[in-house]
């Protein structure tokens, strides 16, 4: 149970951290903006800020009197604290900052001449994206959204903050170790710890596997 | 045929400052700007080409109007119709050959792409790429990568093939060859050219119009139709020509 909704927040955090990810890398590759370097380092915080201040700051903003809680409340009465939602959302802020830097790079090595000769070849800026862009950088996305798959889920601290630890509700894989152990509960905890490094170690590999590159230019 | 070019442009890098301001026209079938590294021969390309925009000026190929500052025209290059020859070519990699040449035909990702079957198969066989039609580009040898690049920039039968330093990139030998294979690609398509190097020996076996280039400006516009080529090692070469490629490459102490 733990399993499958570790693979469910975990999948859904991935989707919605891959989407923005993308959207935000592409933007920091190719415009030039004032802020753009304040722009990277805050989406890179994520990652070093401890879980639990992450956690604490998700609280403020999604608890029922904080701004955006309280107007998701108000409006849609929908509550994210203490529910899988909440999870999600937590763990799609830790995971983003992998698949945005992955993503970034990815673009970045896309050389620009790739992208004018399509132009010459008389394509739209969109399909120079769809046709040269995306498939030349897409091993590199798809292995940022890997990396935050196997990040989100080991998600543990900003979860715990945001959605708690409900058995069959929110209590995901490492939050159901940590009850394991805390409870003396050896069988279970070897169980679900083996669990979850194997499919960390499947993800791995195969992110490993994108990251090579494909084409060998010379 | 006729290109008329003249543009204006100021750049900044590194707190350098540089200042293009170029001017040239031509109706010879092949036309060469020769100049140093860093003379601003490749933004002069692009401006034709549309993926550089001059400050002030004008590109014009016959009667179309592709640029022109004054009457505020700035066609987008996938509607100038040109093509391009990049320096080391620029070929998909994940694309095989068939498909880098046949990349123009599709324009939406919805509509049906416009496939000319027929010119496919001459640009195959005219560049000797029938047997490597489904290879991939990192599987070519230099010679093989450059003649996709230029089936694929011939596709749509642009107004007028422009190439960046075409043999740069190949050895010597072949160099020679491709050469010879450029000239007869011209003849063939009875399509103008427009060539920017730094080798002489690019200047002595192709040029008919001769455009000199140093930091940012033209320095000589000469037309050399009917010459005997030579060469800048003693071979026989015509004297103004000597003198000039001497000059423009610095190396004119006697």
């Amino acid at each position: 149970m733990p399993l499958f909704l570790s693979l469910k927040v975990a999948g859904t955090a991935t989707l919605f951290s891959t989407v923005f990810g993308v959207s935000v890398a592409l933007l920091a590759a190719r415009k030039n903006f004032w802020g753009k370097e304040i722009l990277d380092a805050v989406m890179t915080l994520p990652v070093v800020l401890p879980p639990t201040v992450l956690g604490y700051y998700l609280l403020v903003l999604l608890g029922r009197n904080g701004p955006i809680g309280g107007w998701l409340q108000e409006t849609f009465s929908i509550t994210l604290i203490f529910t899988w939602q909440g999870a999600v959302i937590a763990a799609s802020v830790v995971a983003f900052p992998l698949v945005y830097k992955s993503s970034r790079a990815a673009f970045e090595s896309v050389s620009g001449k790739f992208e004018d000769a399509a132009r010459v070849l008389g394509q739209t800026e969109f399909m120079v994206f769809v046709r040269v862009t995306l498939p030349l950088a897409w091993r590199g996305i798809l292995a940022g959204a890997m990396l935050s798959f196997a990040r989100a889920l080991g998600e543990f601290g900003a979860t715990l903050m945001v959605a708690g630890s409900l058995p069959g509700k929110t209590q995901t894989l490492s939050i159901a170790v940590y009850e394991a152990v805390q409870s003396g509960d050896d069988y279970v905890a070897n169980f679900l710890v083996i669990i979850t490094s194997i499919v960390c170690v499947v993800v791995l590999l195969a992110s490993n596997y994108f990251l090579r590159p494909k084409y060998v230019s010379e | 045929m006729r290109i008329d070019f003249s543009a204006k442009k100021r750049l900044y890098s590194g707190g350098h400052q540089f200042n293009l301001d170029i001017e040239f026209s031509s109706e010879e079938d092949i036309t060469v700007i020769f100049g140093p590294s860093g003379a601003g021969k490749s933004l002069v390309l692009k401006m034709i080409a549309g993926l550089e925009k001059p400050d002030q000026g004008s590109v014009k190929i016959d009667s179309s109007v592709m640029f022109d500052s004054a009457q505020r025209i700035d066609m987008a290059s996938r509607e100038r119709n040109v093509g391009y020859l990049f320096q080391d070519y620029a070929l998909f990699p994940h694309l095989t050959v068939e498909e880098n040449i046949n990349f123009s035909s599709r324009r939406a990702l919805l509509t049906r792409p416009r496939k000319d079957e027929a010119r496919l198969r001459e640009l195959l066989e005219v560049f000797h790429l029938e047997e490597l039609a489904k290879k991939y580009p990192a599987q070519l040898s230099g010679g093989q990568r450059q003649r996709v690049g230029l089936a694929r920039s011939l596709m749509l039968r642009p107004s007028i093939l422009l190439l960046d330093e075409p043999f740069a990139a190949l050895d010597p030998l072949l160099r020679m060859r491709m050469r010879e294979e450029l000239k007869k690609t011209q003849r063939l398509f009875s399509i103008p050219v427009l060539i920017i190097t730094h080798d002489p020996q690019d200047v002595a076996e192709l040029a008919q119009r001769l455009i000199l280039m140093d930091d940012g400006i033209v320095k000589d516009i000469v037309t050399l139709i009917g010459a005997p080529y030579r060469d800048l090692e003693g071979r026989p070469i015509r004297p103004k020509i000597r003198e000039l490629l001497l000059r423009a490459t610095g190396a004119l102490d006697e």
